[in-house]
């Protein structure tokens, strides 16, 4: 056998014993469902994120309404 | 955003709302602005976190009907106490416009600042640092009239 295929078969010998590298494990924290960047979303107030739907449903169950609304680019102010 | 992190996270103001209101949160996109700014009332506070008011051009906060009346619209930030005295505030607004039935009672189309200076004094001290006169303007800047101020003309559906 030629040198060279040698040398092949040793590199292909010490590549299978080498430990293969564990999968790469992602510590995710729980997605905001909503993707509203709120952590509390729906922990405590109930929320729903449509407005004829929540209009439906307040007439069905007698209740009000209450709309929370914000505008998107809220780093123009602190609020 | 303290609305969110602080007074929609409080457990009292969880019990309180979901017993009595469907609650529906939108994100409108940058850029959009309410159209009356000019309605907020900024009260210092001498505490911490935000002053309330602080924000009116991209938070608000409408308490109203099924049927799109506003009892209340207060744009700003709000601390948890002010939260309370606004929905007492909406809910007091209700009791004096509809009946059992939640139909408007008649009489009930009375210009919107009477309504609510009415029911400012029918909240009497629970609604502390609502001076009835600053009340009363500011829902004159709202509307003229009750139920002329719905959603549709408060938040028209934008395309898309």
């Amino acid at each position: 056998m030629p040198r060279r295929w040698w040398v092949v078969l040793i590199l292909a010998a010490l590549a299978a014993c080498a430990e293969p590298e564990p999968p790469v494990r992602c510590e995710c924290t729980p997605p905001d469902p909503a993707g509203t960047g709120w952590p509390l979303y729906n922990q405590g107030v109930r929320w729903h994120t449509s407005l004829e739907e929540a209009r439906a449903l307040a007439r069905q169950e007698r209740k009000l309404v209450l709309y929370f609304v914000l505008v998107g680019d809220l780093d123009k102010t602190e609020c | 955003m303290e609305m969110r992190t602080v007074v929609f996270s409080d457990e009292r103001v969880a019990l309180a709302v979901n017993a009595r209101f469907v609650c529906v949160w939108e994100n409108k996109s940058p850029g959009a602005r309410f159209p009356d700014p000019n309605v907020v009332r900024v009260l210092p506070r001498p505490e911490t976190g935000l002053p309330i008011g602080v924000g009116a051009s991209n938070v608000m906060t409408v308490f109203a009907t099924p049927d799109g009346d506003v009892l209340n619209a207060v744009p700003g930030n709000l601390d948890v106490e002010a939260f309370f005295d606004e929905m007492r505030l909406a809910w007091a607004v209700r009791r004096l416009t509809r009946d059992g039935d939640d139909e408007l009672k008649p009489g009930a189309s009375k210009s919107y600042a009477g309504l609510h200076l009415a029911a400012a004094k029918l909240c009497g001290e629970s609604v502390p640092g609502i001076a009835h006169a600053a009340l009363a303007r500011r829902m004159r800047n709202l509307d003229t009239s009750f139920g002329r101020r719905s959603f549709d003309r408060m938040f028209p559906a934008t395309p898309g």
